[in-house]
């Protein structure tokens, strides 16, 4: 199903632009994606739902590990590819490995070239392994700027667009100006970042699973939608998602004040003692203390406001939803970060990384270097495709590829509060998602499929009196439609996987089941979900480790 | 959540309206005013790039109850996160801007994992050969 102009007030968009490769998401992916199609002589546009160097957990201020390899040190290379394999549990490719830290290397390194200072340690030596996001991305946004780059901030991609069965551009709209947009493009790279399902940590705002859903109406597949049941200790009345400020010097407390482990051990606390504390405990030393405080500043920012004192006392956690924002599962990619759908390419979160990590979890290091290397190489791709005979420059005729959601319903029989109240429902709880069971998914599947029947047909933007309000209405009805969905592809996955593997857990299946060693599960599918197993299979021919 | 702009010292200059990525921020005449606390999730970038420290985003997820606005001025905590980063009117430093985390290296020293976690064990192997120059 196809159509035109409709639900934009007619044929005329407020902003009409043509460029041969268009980025949708200007978080690490998009940027890097975008500045080597500009290295590749293709002209870029990204749009970006909130603002290029705010936007998702990269935009904000914590400290950020990224793995990278030097290029002639054998020995380092194969322990840091290697250290990556027993927890990726037979579902990773480790040529990738080699390909993902060699180019986040070059990716640090460009932006050395490009004036970026790292950090030097007592004896001179300079460090590249660790980022402050929201300093990286207004450096690269300044870099990409320069480079001739078009970014158009708060504009969120409603629909894509296709031309011949390829990707060719997408339509949206700006939040703060009501204007409507088209970019009609070659090729079109989708990094729109995982979903954490809102459930509330920092930066999730933005991340509501649209990029799913852009290419899943265009066409593209999923893999590994079962990893993703991926949660993090919290502070208890904050969103700070984040474990670097207490590694290796915190310790965390089930409601008896007995020790306990992170992860499984954490969650039994939770569930069965009612309660868990941490403390960063394992230190006295209070110059560490002072510089545990300025490296990790915006976590510190909770203790010192709320004046907690989080080496000398106990402070409560809870254990929340991180979801595709640090799982693996996402939009299946080959080995150009093309999806199915010719000229469609997807780099950083919202992809599968299952080539890097398999069923396991990314953890920040590699999640940044997978966000840098996809970026730059689907932007590549993407530059080459544009160019080629399917791509034509983006000078196609175009039609509208949304389904979901886009057009105004005369009959609404579901609203957006609702769609979001059954999914947080379903996804959230520790119980559902955390530890799943067949039982309890096929009851979350039931209710997410009868909701989908409403959805489908009678899910619309109701419409408001401004510009401005229109186009939030219409982003938020965009965004309940795509947690849903990504919610049907998720446990429609896991229910498939009748065991437990990485970041799928499984009451009744508690065990890895070596019948099942080397398969991904594909998903997809809009009215109807479908899955499909698949064998694992290296794709990347020769070892860059030799 | 964001709590308040100080509007005293806010000169509506626009820039926290331009970076929110969720749009929290509207101007009004004077200053800018905050439209849409609900969307906010504690990125608080808006301190960061605030030029004149007008604003206070608390750590809290939820709106706090009974803040005091004058106790909080009259702390010198407005503008502390984006001092603790280094940036200046709107702007990052060219670089990190610091090397604490490397101090922070050294100072703890890097004792070997246990032999158990293979993972850390690896990564430890050869964890000093990333650095250049």
């Amino acid at each position: 199903m196809t159509h035109d102009h409709s639900g934009y007030g007619g044929s005329e968009f407020d902003i009409d632009l043509s460029t041969d490769v268009l980025v949708i998401g200007g978080g690490p992916a998009g940027v890097w994606a975008a500045l080597s199609a500009i290295d590749d002589g293709s002209t870029v546009v990204v749009v970006e739902k909130g603002y290029v160097g705010t936007s998702g957990p990269f935009g904000v201020g914590a400290n950020t590990g990224i793995y990278y390899i030097m290029p002639n040190d054998r020995e380092q290379r194969d322990a840091i590819v290697a250290a990556r394999q027993p927890i990726a549990f037979g579902l990773s490719d480790p040529a990738w490995g080699y390909r993902v830290f060699d180019q986040s290397y070059a990716n640090l390194d460009a932006m050395a070239k490009w004036g970026f200072e790292w950090p030097r340690n007592s004896g001179g030596k300079e460090d590249r392994g660790s980022l402050r996001g929201p300093t990286i991305m207004a450096f690269l946004r300044s870099v990409l700027l320069k480079k001739g780059g078009i970014v158009l901030d708060h504009s969120p991609a409603l629909e894509l667009l296709k031309s011949d069965g390829a990707a060719a551009g997408a339509r949206g709209v700006n939040k703060q100006t009501g204007q409507t947009w088209q970019v009609r493009a070659g090729s079109v790279v989708i990094a729109t970042g995982g979903t954490a399902f809102l459930s509330g940590i920092v930066g999730d705002r933005t991340h509501t699973g649209d990029g799913y859903l852009l290419a899943a109406e265009a066409g593209a597949d999923f893999s590994g939608m079962e990893f993703t049941g991926q949660y993090h200790a919290a502070p208890l009345e904050t969103n700070l998602t984040r474990g670097a400020y207490r590694s290796g010097v915190g310790t965390y407390y089930d409601n008896n004040g007995k020790p306990t482990l992170e992860g499984r051990q954490l969650v039994q606390a939770l569930l069965e003692t009612g309660g868990a504390w941490d403390q960063l405990d394992k230190t006295n030393d209070p110059v560490t203390q002072d510089l545990i405080r300025k490296t990790h500043a915006l976590c510190f920012q909770y203790f010192e406001r709320k004046g907690i004192d989080p080496f000398r006392q106990r402070y409560p956690i809870n254990f929340v939803l991180e979801g595709t924002m640090r799982a693996g599962g996402g939009i299946a990619i080959d080995d150009d970060l093309q999806t199915r759908v010719p000229g469609l390419f997807a780099a950083g979160d919202v992809t599968s990384r299952e080539k890097l990590v398999g069923a396991g979890p990314p953890g920040g290091g590699p999640a940044s270097a997978w966000a840098f290397a996809t970026g730059h190489i689907a932007g590549r791709s993407a530059s080459a495709f544009s160019k080629s005979a399917r791509g034509r420059g983006g000078v196609r005729a175009v039609t509208g590829a949304g389904r979901i959601g886009i057009e105004t319903v005369a009959k609404p029989r579901v609203t957006t509060e609702e769609v979001l109240r059954v999914v947080k429902e379903e996804i959230h709880p520790l119980e559902k998602n955390y530890w799943r069971t067949g039982a309890g998914m096929q009851r979350s599947i039931e209710r997410f499929e009868s909701l989908w029947r409403d959805v489908a047909t009678g899910l619309g933007p109701v419409s408001q009196g401004d510009a401005k309000s229109t186009a939030r209405e219409r982003l938020k009805t965009r965004e309940a439609a795509a947690l849903l969905a990504t919610g049907r592809w998720i446990y429609a996955s896991a229910n498939e996987r009748t065991e437990s593997r990485g970041l799928h857990r499984r009451k009744d299946f508690p065990d890895m089941d070596p019948g099942q060693d080397g398969q991904h599960i594909l998903s997809g599918g809009l009215d109807t979900v479908w899955l499909r197993r698949t064998p694992h299979v290296n794709t990347l021919t020769n070892s860059q480790g030799t | 959540m964001i709590e308040f702009i100080d509007e005293t010292s806010c000169t509506a200059c626009g820039k926290c309206v331009e970076i929110c990525p969720t749009d929290v921020f509207d101007l009004a005449s004077a200053s800018a005013i905050i439209a849409h606390k609900e969307d906010c999730t504690s990125c608080m970038n808006c301190e960061l790039y605030c030029p004149h420290d007008a604003i206070y985003v608390s750590p809290l997820k939820d709106p706090e109850v009974g803040l005091d606005r004058s106790a909080i001025i009259a702390s010198g905590v407005m503008g502390s996160y984006r001092k603790a980063l280094h940036w200046a009117d709107g702007r990052g430093p060219s670089g990190t801007g610091d090397n604490w985390a490397l101090q922070l290296r050294e100072r703890q020293g890097e004792r070997p994992p246990p032999p158990s976690d293979k993972i850390r064990t690896q990564l430890y192997s050869v964890r000093d050969r990333n650095l250049i120059g």
